[in-house]
């Protein structure tokens, strides 16, 4: 009989974009293939977009809601710092400094996730864990979500020279590892 | 005990005088009339102003490229934000934003997914009556309540869309425009829907 290797993915943002660190650990405790890993700077939307329901293992790093959905990084932060590269840095500064409603796009990330787990996760077979990044905005149906933030249940840090992978140190790289892996055997 | 009516969306449901559709409707129904539509707004202020414990319920679903703006009952299309970009800089953040990072079928992918949240969390939990019509292009079919398979846009005679309150002769009702329709349309509308609340197929 053949033995096919299990598969996972990794959706989200920057906290799942290098496979060094947690996201390799984890794959090795599963035996498991990685098949897909997050995007710098992507919106929630992204995560959405890139899920595939026939992957084994699902982990989601769900981000925080005020970025707007493109191929580019977009979050408030790097389109202050960025606004005089170009004109997509300039528009999104000013939509975020004229426009922007933190609080709409709070709602905005519920319904999204709502309605991704009521139609999509809901017809997967994928195990999956749920990690929001930086603030809990969704309790899912489908999968286990952790009750806080990768940010509130370590030490991030934003530099990988300084060692750091996914905003995690060596240490908590494999301690995370280790806790994703015990909740997917499960 | 008192009926009441509320119309939830844009300016397809923003007048209420008489021979409106809107108040036509409500005297077909002997209901009083608790919230209507505001023009140019975004399909968020339907959200924002739906009420659960209305009677019957008139959604008029506006188009998905509206950018909302939270601290106004208005939200601007690219049409508008073009207009005005020199007015203000909310208005060049509002052009610069449909210029730059707005896509269309994306905005649309989004209205459809929070009509499903509103529809299976909102609505669900509600014993409104509930009428869907959407203004310019269908983007959901909910399961509460009835949807009309097509827009107004398609059904009625909209060549004069823009002109809402022109009235070229009082007394002709081609040319008197209320919620965009003429007042014939605004008449056959309000039977329409009258007729899809009194359908025990609809609603029980």
């Amino acid at each position: 009989m053949l033995d096919i290797q299990k598969t996972i993915q990794f959706c989200g943002d920057s906290f799942c974009a290098h496979v060094e660190g947690y996201p390799a650990k984890l794959a090795n405790l599963l035996n498991a293939k990685i098949v897909s890993l997050g995007e710098v700077g992507s919106a929630h939307e992204h995560a959405i977009q890139s899920f595939n329901p026939d992957v084994d293992y699902t982990v989601f790093c769900w981000t925080e809601a005020n970025r707007i959905h493109s191929n580019r990084p977009s979050s408030m932060g790097q389109a202050h710092q960025l606004k005089d590269r170009d004109i997509y840095y300039a528009a999104l500064s000013l939509y975020f400094d004229h426009v922007h409603d933190k609080d709409w796009y709070d709602r905005r990330q519920v319904r999204d996730l709502y309605w991704f787990d009521h139609e999509v996760l809901s017809k997967s077979k994928s195990k999956i864990i749920h990690c929001f990044g930086f603030k809990n905005t969704y309790t899912f149906k489908n999968g286990f979500t952790l009750s806080k933030p990768i940010s509130s249940l370590f030490r991030t840090g934003l530099k990988q020279r300084d060692g750091y992978k996914n905003h995690l140190n060596t240490r908590d790289n494999e301690i995370f590892a280790s806790m994703l892996a015990k909740l997917l055997i499960k | 005990m008192t009926k009441t009516i509320q119309f939830c969306g844009d300016s397809f449901c923003a007048d209420a005088t008489p021979n409106s559709w809107t108040r036509i409707l409500a005297d077909l129904l002997n209901a009083s009339i608790v919230g209507k539509g505001v023009k140019a707004s975004a399909h968020e202020h339907v959200f924002n102003t739906y009420q659960p414990d209305v009677t019957y319920s008139v959604f008029c679903w506006t188009e998905a490229n509206r950018l909302y703006i939270h601290d106004s009952d208005f939200a601007l299309n690219e049409a508008t934000a073009r207009a005005n970009k020199d007015g203000s800089k909310k208005l060049n953040a509002a052009h610069m934003y449909f210029n730059h990072l707005s896509h269309a079928d994306y905005n649309y992918k989004r209205q459809s997914r929070e009509l499903f949240w509103f529809d299976h969390e909102v609505l669900a939990k509600s014993k409104t009556k509930a009428i869907h019509v959407f203004c310019f292009k269908n983007t959901y079919n909910f399961i509460t309540g009835y949807t009309f398979p097509k827009p107004i846009a398609e059904m009625y005679n909209y060549e004069h869309r823009f002109l809402d309150t022109f009235q070229g002769d009082p007394h002709d009702p081609k040319t008197v425009f209320k919620n965009h329709l003429t007042s014939e349309d605004n008449e056959l509308f309000a039977y329409e829907v009258f007729d899809k609340f009194n359908n025990p197929l609809l609603f029980a």
